[in-house]
């Protein structure tokens, strides 16, 4: 199994709260991995240092074996790391179709000199991502919501949008931030489907759920933060037994649902 | 009488245009008041002075590059000033007085190296105009309208349907969404700035062909220019055009049966009507409350 993105020691710390501690995990080429933990274990710290919103106080991340130098989030989409987020962030005063157009890259560098010197190659360039826009939206059955502004999708549909542009950028590693969280249960099985093609493409997933019962079906890999530190790693059915997650996490659940 | 009028409007909206498409420009990306946009285009006409007059090089020449530095300029000052603030994550309000700074920093260094004195850009006999439609059009004024026409058309061309146009959309609507579909929006701020400095520094220098210089000329234009990109809906490229002719026009005809000197109490009022009724402009978004 080998190891896509290897996260070395990262620690951070705001007003001495340490949101992470020394976290090391690798994450498995072409898998589900899944990161639990109670609220404030540092889920989302360790995906906004991962995704260049946050520098880490220590610690370094390597991407396919290389260090990566330059931790600014638009580099790190180009490099192949994607997000979404826990408080979805759509272009809101752009349709939803342009959200998605603007995700997909444009090999031929649409310069204003190259729309006026090649129309023609523009024009099929521009017609093949909107198909492929219009194909992403109909995963979720949105492509009904195409030339809506995004603004004015229900929170439901704007998570949707929101994997879909994370879709059509069409990243190697692709972090979800509660992608399930407010969505009807058809659409969870949709979601988890789509998460399992993904994973036939090659694609290396890593996300943070609350559901559960999603995170044990489909996760290769769940990873247990507590606190900002990892207190355990491993496949699902070796989680479900681990006596401190079961301590810090599964087990307050368990008297909750009792 | 009114045909000589209405030119006079076009004429000036085409400079208005030019101010407020600049800071229009800048403004969507950083969503600030760059009053400082104003001492760009003085800095522009001094350049073009200093290029012709004081050095002799071809006038040509000599506007193009001093829209260059314009630009170069603008793009400094968000490199120098603007940048670290935001890295600081300051206040709107502490942008704006930045930038205030900024403008009377840069004034008075005019000032002192020039001179408080009018200076003139215009060579040689001045020429009649041409007698079209009842009335009288200098060679000047056709330039600056032709090329405020042209400028206009390709920003908006080129906003509507480059990548960079596109990436300046995202990032004016959500930098950090910008960011993480591989937009820079620093790289787009930056952009935004030098493109949006050089149409301020044509405007200045579009200005001084037909009138003269003065230090403080970027003052009155910075704040006709903002007038006008609030009329047209703040943000706006289009509306940011329309908003500087129709300024341009009102002015215009507002003295048609009172004194010149009310033009600038024409503008203010407009701009107070806006604000009042319509502070979203013609073309920019409905506020909140103007939705409900």
């Amino acid at each position: 199994m080998s190891t896509i993105l290897q996260i070395s020691n990262l620690s951070k710390s705001f007003d001495g709260i340490q949101a992470l501690n020394r976290v090391s995990l690798d994450l498995p080429r072409g898998k589900i991995s899944a990161v639990i933990g109670p609220n404030g274990a540092g889920k989302t710290t360790l995906f906004n240092v991962l995704t260049g919103f946050l520098t880490p106080d220590e610690g370094e991340v390597s991407l396919g074996g290389k260090i990566i130098e330059d931790m600014r989030p638009h580099k790190l989409a180009l490099l192949g790391i994607g997000r979404t987020f826990q408080n979805v962030r759509l272009f809101a005063q752009m349709t939803v179709l342009d959200n998605l157009l603007l995700a997909m890259k444009n090999p031929k560098g649409v310069s204003l000199w190259a729309a006026l010197a090649r129309p023609q190659i523009m024009q099929a360039e521009e017609h093949a991502n909107r198909a492929r826009g219009l194909e992403l939206l109909e995963l979720f059955r949105l492509a009904d919501k195409a030339g809506e502004l995004a603004e004015n999708l229900s929170s439901g549909q704007s998570k949707l949008v929101e994997f879909a542009r994370l879709l059509a950028l069409n990243t190697d590693i692709l972090l979800l931030d509660e992608p399930m969280a407010g969505l009807y249960p058809e659409m969870i099985e949709t979601l988890k489907k789509t998460m399992q093609a993904l994973i036939t493409q090659g694609k290396t997933i890593l996300f943070v759920e609350h559901n559960i019962n999603v995170v044990m079906d489909i996760s290769d890999h769940i990873v247990v933060l507590n606190h900002g530190q990892k207190i355990a790693e491993g496949p699902p059915q070796e989680i479900r037994k681990d006596e401190k997650v079961i301590e810090a996490y599964l087990g307050k659940r368990q008297d909750a649902s009792a | 009488m009114v045909q000589q009028l209405v030119a006079n409007g076009i004429i000036a909206g085409s400079i208005y245009a030019l101010i407020a498409l600049g800071f229009a420009l800048i403004y969507r990306t950083v969503k600030f008041f760059h009053f400082a946009h104003g001492v760009v285009y003085t800095v522009g006409a001094y350049l073009a002075y200093t290029f012709t007059i004081t050095v002799g090089i071809d006038p040509l020449v000599s506007f193009f590059l001093a829209v260059i530095l314009a630009g170069v300029m603008g793009l400094g000052i968000d490199r120098l000033v603007y940048y670290p603030l935001r890295r600081q994550k300051a206040s709107d309000l502490i942008f704006l007085l930045a930038s205030f700074g900024i403008f009377i920093f840069i004034q008075n260094l005019i000032q002192l190296l020039y001179g408080a004195q009018i200076l003139t850009l215009r060579r040689g006999p001045i020429v009649e105009g041409h007698h079209v439609l009842g009335t009288i059009i200098t060679n000047t004024q056709i330039l600056i309208l032709v090329t405020s026409i042209l400028l206009s058309v390709a920003l908006w061309l080129y906003v509507k349907h480059s990548k960079l146009g596109k990436s300046i959309r995202a990032v004016s609507d959500d930098p950090v969404a910008a960011s993480i579909v591989g937009i820079n929006p620093e790289r787009v701020i930056g952009l935004s700035f030098f493109i949006g400095s050089m149409l301020a520094g044509a405007a200045g220098i579009l200005i001084s062909l037909e009138t003269n210089l003065e230090p403080t000329m970027g003052f009155t234009a910075i704040l006709k220019g903002i007038i006008a990109a609030i009329i047209g809906g703040i943000g706006s490229i289009p509306g940011a055009v329309f908003g500087g002719y129709f300024l341009g026009m009102a002015e215009n005809l507002g003295i048609w049966k009172i004194q010149a000197g009310w033009k600038d109490a024409i503008a203010f009022g407009i701009l107070i009507l806006f604000l009042l009724v319509r502070p979203g402009g013609i073309m920019g978004i409905p506020t909140e409350r103007e939705r409900l």
